[in-house]
């Protein structure tokens, strides 16, 4: 589940059309916004092209683009005629459960309207194994979503996939994905669509618990620091720290806060040259992000509940159940780190009845932006979900050109949880969902954002020691930080 | 394994049991055996039959030392949540479909082949069977990728017969092994007087070994239907992800992982996933009671 | 079916023959209509037809209709081919076999009976692995290297080498073991059936629900909180701190280990409770009159007896514990110093893209096995010569 997460994102697109739906008059370049290096050497995204400004409008009633769409296939299949009428076409997620059933949402208005038949293969967490053996052996499904873009690429480098380039305009797809784009793109070739979008620096906390204690919103690193202390003063822990487990996938939140905190205090520029490698692990500015920053909330005493060591084997779903007891009236726990996607589904109490939480996201439980840290540096993380075509027909062709509109995710925008990666995406659309609000704020504020690192990490590191090493550090309560950090320089795959 | 040079006619004595155990220790420690095993499985029970609250905040057994309090806390409704959810019929159909033949027919093909590497003298015999054995360790994961390729050439891909061939193919190892083990433990006069009487292989392999090896049979067939029953790659690899041909397991997990930490139901439905095979168990637990070489040498 | 020898003559001789032809015919006749992927539709839409039921015929080759009706007639269809077919073919060609020249037959027919298992075991296994073993010594671009085997230089390795080593000796003696004791214990107590399936029970457990019962019994909460994992509920009632198993390394390794001889031993008990069923009564009670008492009627005669069912439980519980993957994927991933070459291997291939060092890996684990193999062989090479 962590890797569905962990997808590249495009942020920018967020911050350029949030920013021109705003109101603000001043076309945002984003400064420091740099596709991943490694990734596509030779994309400079045209991260400066000025965000056309869209009409402010209420989500179509049913959610389809209207036509003409600029793309010739998804014109024919929405026209009167429906050429496709009666075809399939299938695509292969990992998307099961709630966001299983927002997505099939997103498309259903589509297949009413054009009589085509999508059929949905929610794999979950045997999703990339699934899809391997598919492409593999020969019997792909005809488009996949993938968590990160690497894979993406090394299924390119196979010759396994589709170049949407040969049929979707290159610099269409570019304008309306200026960040994230560059992550798919090899020269001339552009290898998948970036479709939802996550923001990750943002902090759970009990809205009501917090007013009633006389708790302030921190904004700052040290106003952070002192609100952690004032609660361990008043007998509780702060903090609720989860590694991401349990399982295969421990280790990818602790690499989420390492990211963060880089970005924040070193900017995008050097986080960029982290992730290709031209500044190693064992280099000053990370060391001092994990002893200085995210070791000071891990292991001071008292902050996190259960102590540090209670970071790694802590299931990421039930690590905050602490801060619902007795219905968020005297929270064990504060605060957490975790991505938009936390929502009613892992409350404690939709997850035992399986209906609907009686707690409200922006009433009960809210979310701060992750505070800052050198005030020059605001910069914020986020990551991505690609879809890549794998099967060259007409009518997939229609359905991948679909799902790069913003009608494309419209019906999940809808039901509160999903960010378009399209930055064409009118704002009012985010408007009445308080968790799309918040993480439109965080972006919108950002001088500059970076991916999820161990996305565009090569697997081996990303996907590896990475978070291995991480667990490992946090298990050692941070001693041996040096070590560590030598270790995973050591992992990385030779080129 | 030969057995004692017969001085008198074999009248077997077909249901000797060995003596009881006497001893209390020994008792003790069958019990305790059998309570140790079971103790995981039955904190699977207690689980599946608590209200879900209950589950993330205290330990099962707590449960069953305080039946009574709370009042609420017993419910059935995490098996009607599973057995009524969509698709779970049809999966449980599928399931059988896919399972039933991919047990019994590498059954027939093991049996055979079996009996050869223990009484069918040929050359290369030996290396052959080790190489059987060898099989064992190939990883199901390294098989995945080329059969695809070639059902997907040969328009086997989503087809049920896809599926029995290969859970054939994957179980014959353990098969043949477990056959020609016991078949390879049957007496030697036994055949000698059969080869003296004039029978082909094909007449002992029919009218002696197939019936004395009934137990190995029933052995097989379980562990067999297990493997096949609980598995969920295969399946999804080879049918393929569609609704109308999921099986059990990937149903179940469709239905767990819309509920993040969902345990109540995860339990739930591990129990219903585990009848049918302890049904088989225990149906075929009869062929192993009776087990004692019957047949001797009638001449 | 009077014993045929071979000088008698007659029409009986073609009995089988015929049955073979016949078998031969539902064969093909089923694996056609097995092949279609609608072939339970349209042979019950047949049916349907021939009784009259044009709706029903019509409704089934739209995809809709009783389509559970012929998905299990399908699955009749495949037993018949695969039971009665399959058998008739054998019984058809063996006889067919049989009537030829002594040296012929002789050489052909041990290869009527292995000839299906090793064409299936030759497309299903031996293939892949061959592929297997092709691709680790090729990089991506399909140039003869050596570079995958660099993984055997990995820090990890060595740690992973510990692993499995762990898991062969403790996970194969454990279970052998407790499977032996128990089998023979059991064996003489009055409601057999009732002990061995609670033993057995583990096994029809899947995996999956293996390890939520086992996250039950290791599951950890800070200190202070309710405790929902027996272990370390019991550690905490003797006033100790709770223990995360899974995530402390050496221990977790056993904690996983564990889970398997809870598993396997239901394996081995089935095996070996069936072998020592099948020693001759007649031997324990002349050992019995010799003055043997129970224990060592039961380690002195039986388990010699049984030595070479022994040989193969531990054996296939040997293979299960190098080739290890499950167990330790779903608990840990392999992240807490417990990885194994199945969980490197899966990684290797599924998540960081090295095909080639996920196929050297396998091959390691193939040239673990030649030691097992190798022990097998020299038992068969033993059964022959004794007999």
């Amino acid at each position: 589940m962590a890797k569905r997460l962990r997808t590249t994102s495009a942020l920018a697109v967020v911050v350029m059309m949030l920013v021109s739906a705003c109101g603000s008059s001043t076309t945002t370049t984003s400064p420091g916004m740099s596709a991943a290096p490694s990734a596509a050497p030779s994309a400079a995204p045209s991260a400066s092209a000025a965000p056309t400004e869209p009409p402010a409008s209420a989500p179509p009633a049913a959610a389809v683009p209207t036509v003409p769409t600029g793309y010739t296939e998804l014109d024919a299949a929405l026209g009167a005629d429906k050429p496709f009428n009666g075809k399939t076409v299938s695509i292969q997620t990992q998307w099961i459960g709630g966001e299983g059933t927002n997505f099939a949402n997103s498309v259903a208005d589509f297949a009413a309207a054009t009589g085509m038949k999508i059929q949905i293969d929610s794999i979950g967490s045997s999703h990339e194994t699934v899809l391997k053996t598919r492409i593999d052996g020969g019997k792909p499904p005809d488009l996949a979503m993938l968590a990160q873009p690497t894979p993406v690429l090394a299924y390119a480098a196979d010759g396994k996939v589709i170049d949407v380039a040969t049929f979707m305009d290159p610099n269409k797809l570019s304008t309306e994905h200026p960040a994230t784009i560059g992550l798919v793109t090899q020269g001339s070739n552009i290898w998948g669509i970036p479709y939802k979008a996550d923001v990750k620096s943002l902090i759970w906390y009990p809205i009501k618990a917090f007013a009633a204690k006389g708790y302030e919103v921190p904004k700052t690193w040290d106003e952070l620091i002192a609100l952690s202390d004032k609660i361990v003063a008043d007998g509780s822990n702060p903090w609720c720290v989860s590694a991401g487990g349990p399982g295969d996938a421990t280790g990818w939140q602790i690499t989420d806060w390492v990211e963060e905190v880089i970005l924040k205090t070193k900017g995008t520029d050097y986080y960029n040259k982290w992730i290709s490698h031209e500044i190693p692990f064992s280099d000053q500015g990370i060391k001092d992000a994990l002893n200085n920053y995210v070791g000071k909330i891990f292991f001071t005493p008292n902050y996190v509940f259960g102590d540090s060591q209670s970071i790694v084997p802590s299931d990421m779903k039930t690590v905050m159940d602490p801060m619902f007891n007795e219905d968020l009236a005297s929270p064990q726990c504060w605060m957490q780190k975790i991505p938009t996607w936390y929502g009613p589904d892992f409350f404690p109490d939709q997850r035992a009845s399986g209906t609907a939480s009686k707690f409200v996201i922006g009433e009960d439980v809210g979310m701060f932006p992750f505070p800052t840290i050198d005030p020059a540096q605001n910069n914020a993380e986020g990551s991505a979900d690609t879809l890549m075509v794998l099967a060259d027909r007409p009518e997939v062709r229609a359905v991948a050109e679909f799902l790069s509109t913003p009608e494309g995710i419209q019906r999940w925008i809808e039901a509160g949880s999903a960010i378009s990666a399209n930055s064409t995406t009118p704002a009012d659309w985010y408007a009445g969902a308080y968790k799309l609000k918040v993480a439109a704020d965080v972006a919108n504020n950002a001088s500059g954002i970076g991916f999820d690192a161990s996305d565009l990490m090569p697997g081996a590191v990303g996907a590896g020691t990475f978070w291995t090493k991480m667990d490992e550090w946090a298990n050692g309560d941070g001693s041996d930080t040096d070590a560590i950090l030598k270790a995973i320089d050591d992992s990385w795959p030779a080129q | 394994m030969t057995a004692p040079a017969q001085t008198k006619p074999a009248t077997r004595v077909s249901a000797w049991r060995p003596p009881l155990l006497r001893s209390l220790p020994l008792r003790l420690s069958v019990i305790a055996i059998c309570f140790l095993w079971t103790l995981p499985t039955l904190g699977l029970l207690v689980t599946s039959v608590r209200d879900p609250i209950l589950i993330a905040k205290s330990g099962w057994w707590t449960s069953l030392l305080s039946p009574f309090n709370p009042p609420d806390q017993w419910t059935l409704s995490n098996y009607q949540t599973v057995i009524a959810s969509d698709g779970m019929g049809n999966a449980f159909i599928n399931s059988l479909i896919v399972t039933v033949p991919s047990t019994v027919i590498p059954i027939t093909i093991a049996a055979f082949a079996a009996y050869a590497f223990a009484w069918v003298p040929f050359r290369g015999r030996g290396i052959l069977f080790t190489i059987v054995v060898g099989l064992l360790v190939v990883p199901i994961q390294m098989s995945l990728i080329p059969i695809l390729q070639i059902y997907s050439a040969g328009n086997l891909y989503g087809t049920f017969l896809g599926i029995w061939l290969a859970h054939t193919g994957f179980g014959l190892p353990l098969a043949i092994f477990l056959l020609y083990n016991f078949m390879s433990q049957l007496p030697r006069d036994l055949f000698e007087s059969a080869a003296i009487d004039g029978a082909t292989h094909l007449q002992v392999f029919i009218r002696i070994v197939l019936p004395l090896s009934v137990p190995a049979l029933g052995a097989f067939a379980i562990f067999q239907f297990l493997w096949v029953w609980n598995d969920l790659l295969v399946a999804l690899v080879f049918l393929g992800p569609g609704a109308e041909v999921r099986v059990l397991p990937t149903a179940l997990y469709q239905l767990i992982g819309s509920r993040g930490g969902s345990w109540h139901l995860l339990t739930a439905g591990a129990f219903i996933t585990m009848v049918v095979p302890l049904l088989v168990f225990l149906v075929l637990q009869r062929a192993f009671v009776r087990g004692i070489l019957a047949g001797s040498v009638k001449s | 079916m009077a014993a045929a020898r071979t000088e008698r003559p007659g029409p009986s001789r073609f009995v089988l023959p015929i049955a073979g032809l016949i078998g031969l015919g539902i064969c093909l006749a089923g694996i056609l209509v097995l092949y279609d992927p609608q072939g339970g539709q349209n042979i019950l839409a047949s049916i349907y037809d021939a009784l009259g039921n044009g709706a029903g015929a019509s409704e089934l080759r739209n995809g809709s209709g009783d389509q559970v009706v012929a998905k299990i007639l399908l699955a009749l269809i495949a037993l018949l081919v695969g039971v009665g077919g399959i058998w008739l073919l054998y019984l058809g060609v063996g006889s067919l076999v049989s009537v030829l020249q002594p040296t012929w037959r002789d050489r052909i027919l041990p290869w009527v009976f292995v000839g299906p298992a090793l064409a299936l075991l030759a497309v299903f296994l031996v293939y892949p692995a061959a592929g297997t073993i092709l691709r680790a010594f090729q990089d991506n671009e399909g140039q003869f290297t050596l570079s995958n085997f660099a993984v055997m230089t990995d820090p990890e390795f060595l740690l992973i080498l510990r692993n499995n080593a762990l898991w062969l000796v403790v996970g194969t003696a454990g279970s052998v073991l407790l499977g032996l004791v128990i089998a023979g214990l059991f064996d003489r107590v009055r409601r057999e059936s009732l002990a061995k399936t609670f033993v057995f029970l583990p096994l029809a457990i899947s995996l999956v629900g293996a390890s939520v019962i086992w996250g039950f019994m290791y599951a950890w909460q800070p200190a202070g909180r309710p405790q929902i994992g027996l272990l370390n509920a019991i550690v905490v009632q003797f006033g100790g701190t709770p223990v995360p198993w899974l995530t402390t390394s050496p221990i977790n390794v056993f904690a996983e280990i564990m889970i398997l001889v809870w598993l396997q031993t239901g394996f081995a008990m089935v095996v070996l409770s069936a072998a020592i069923k099948g020693v001759g009564a007649e031997i324990i009670e002349a050992a019995r009159l010799d003055g043997a008492t129970e224990r060592q009627l039961f380690f002195k005669v039986i388990v010699p007896m049984i030595r070479g069912s022994i040989i193969t439980v531990a054996t296939t519980i040997a293979i299960v514990t190098l080739k290890i993957f499950d167990i330790v994927y779903v608990t840990t991933g392999g992240r807490f110093k417990d990885d194994v070459v199945g969980v490197r291997m899966f990684h290797e291939i599924f998540q960081f893209f090295n095909d080639g060092r996920g196929a050297a890996l396998a091959t390691l684990l193939f040239l673990a096995v030649l030691p097992v193999m190798y022990i097998n062989l020299s038992n068969f090479r033993r059964q022959q010569r004794q007999g």
